[in-house]
C-alpha cells in the first residue's frame, strides 16, 4: 500500500516538472526566418561594445515608435532615416549604439539595429527583452498629423514576432507596447491598438506548439 | 435661410479657430527633436544666496505630466549613456529630474551637451553661454551644476542640478513654464 502511494506521488511529482518546464519555455513548431537587410545595408556607425551589456534571457518583444513622421518606402530613404535614429541616440543620448534591436520600415522591410546579443536602450529596466521600433510618428499632435501603420509593416511585425517567438522560446503574449512598461505615449495611438489586439490575436492564432 | 446661413458660418468659424489653435501650439515644436512635450528654451533667477529658481520654457506643454523629483547624495550615481556612474563634479548633492516624453530643443540641446555644466558664482556658466538670459552678478550660492542625460529609455530625459547643500525643490506650471524652485534646506 505503502508503495503504491509512493509511486503515486512519484508520478504526481513528474507530471508537474514536465509541465512546470513545458510553461516555462514554449517549444514552437518552427517559423521562417524573415529576410532582413543588415546594418551594412543603412551603413550603420560601429557600435562601442566596451559600454554594452551582454543581453540576458528576454521574454517578450516590446514595440515602439520613432516618433519621427516618415511615409516614404524608398531604400534609400529608411535607410538614411535609420542612420539618423542611430545618430541621436549615440551623439544626442550617449547611447552606445541604436537602441532597437530590430527596426521595421513603412514598406514592411526588417532592418538589424543593434546586436540582440547585448541589451538595448529601449525601455528602462526591460532592456533585456527585443526592442523593435517602426519608423513613423503614430501619435502626432492629439493623433493630428499622424502616420498609420502600414498593412506591410504590420505584416513584418508579425513575420519577425513569430520567429522571434520560435528562436528564443517566448510564452504568449509574446508583444507589449512600450507603453505597457511605463507612461509613455511609445508607440502611439495608432500604434499601440495594432499591438494589443491584431498583433497578440494574430499570434495567438498562429503560433503552434510542437 | 438666414438660419442655414448662419449655421454655415458658425461651423466655419469653428473650424478656423481650430486650426490657429492646433497651428498656434505646434507651430514652434521641432518636429525631428521628437517628445510629445519639448523644453524650448530655460532661464535662472540666482539672485538670492539660498535659492535658485530654474525656468523652462516649454512647447506643447498643458498636459504635460511634471518631471518625478529624487534628490541623490554625493556618492549615489547618476545617468550617464546607457548606465549609471558616480559624477562628484556635479556637486555634492543632486536633484534629478526625470521627464517622461519630453525632449530639449536643439539649439539648447547643442549649448547643454552631454557634459557637466558648471555655474560659477557670478551666475553664468564656466563653459561659454549656455544661458540666453544669464545674469552677470549673484550672489547665489546653491546651484553649481547643470547637466542632461539620458536612461536608456526612448522616452526618458533627465536633468540633473547640482547643488552644494541638500535643497527643497518645489515644482510649478504655468502656462507654457515649469519652474523650479530650489531653496536650502
Amino acid at each position: 500500500m505503502k508503495k503504491r502511494n509512493l509511486m503515486i506521488i512519484a508520478i504526481l511529482i513528474s507530471i508537474i516538472t514536465i509541465e512546470g518546464i513545458a510553461y516555462a519555455s514554449t517549444s514552437w513548431e518552427p517559423q521562417p526566418y524573415p529576410y532582413m537587410y543588415s546594418r551594412t545595408a543603412w551603413d550603420a556607425r560601429s557600435a562601442d561594445t566596451s559600454d554594452m551589456t551582454t543581453r540576458g534571457e528576454g521574454d517578450c518583444l516590446i514595440f515602439h515608435h520613432t516618433a519621427w513622421n516618415f511615409s516614404s518606402t524608398s531604400l534609400s530613404d529608411c535607410a538614411e532615416e535609420i542612420r539618423d535614429v542611430q545618430d541621436y541616440h549615440m551623439d544626442d543620448n550617449g547611447y552606445a549604439d541604436i537602441g532597437y534591436h530590430y527596426v521595421i520600415d513603412p514598406s514592411g522591410r526588417i532592418w538589424r539595429g543593434r546586436s540582440d546579443n547585448y541589451e538595448g536602450a529601449h525601455t528602462y529596466s526591460n532592456n533585456e527583452n527585443i526592442g523593435i521600433v517602426v519608423l513613423g510618428d503614430f501619435e502626432g499632435y492629439w493623433g493630428v498629423g499622424a502616420n498609420r501603420l502600414t498593412d506591410d509593416s504590420f505584416d513584418a511585425m508579425c513575420s519577425l514576432s513569430k520567429w522571434l517567438a520560435y528562436r528564443d522560446s517566448l510564452d504568449l503574449p509574446i508583444a507589449y507596447n512600450h507603453s505597457d512598461f511605463s507612461s509613455t505615449v511609445c508607440p502611439g495611438r495608432y500604434m499601440e491598438y495594432y499591438v494589443w489586439d491584431d498583433l497578440r490575436g494574430h499570434l495567438n492564432t498562429y503560433m503552434e506548439e510542437s | 435661410m438666414i438660419k442655414k446661413i448662419t449655421l454655415i458660418i458658425a461651423i466655419l468659424f469653428l473650424c478656423l479657430t481650430s486650426v490657429l489653435f492646433i497651428n498656434a501650439t505646434t507651430n514652434d515644436f521641432e518636429s525631428r527633436t521628437g517628445g510629445l512635450h519639448q523644453i524650448k528654451d530655460m532661464s535662472m533667477d540666482l539672485n538670492n544666496q539660498d535659492e535658485a529658481k530654474i525656468i523652462f520654457n516649454m512647447a506643447n506643454s498643458p498636459n504635460m505630466t511634471k518631471p518625478k523629483v529624487t534628490i541623490l547624495g554625493e556618492d549615489e550615481p547618476v545617468f550617464f549613456g546607457e548606465k549609471k556612474v558616480e559624477d562628484p563634479s556635479l556637486g555634492k548633492y543632486k536633484v534629478e529630474l526625470m521627464f517622461t516624453d519630453t525632449r530639449i530643443q536643439k539649439e539648447v540641446r547643442n549649448r547643454l551637451g552631454l557634459k557637466t555644466n558648471s555655474i560659477n558664482t557670478k551666475g553664468s556658466l564656466l563653459e561659454g553661454s549656455l544661458l540666453q538670459n544669464a545674469p552677470t552678478i549673484s550672489k547665489n550660492s546653491l546651484l553649481q551644476s547643470i547637466k542632461v542625460a539620458y536612461p536608456p529609455d526612448d522616452s526618458l530625459m533627465v536633468i540633473y542640478l547640482g547643488c552644494k547643500s541638500k535643497p527643497n525643490v518645489d515644482l510649478q506650471q504655468e502656462n507654457n513654464q515649469l519652474i523650479v524652485n530650489l531653496k536650502t534646506n
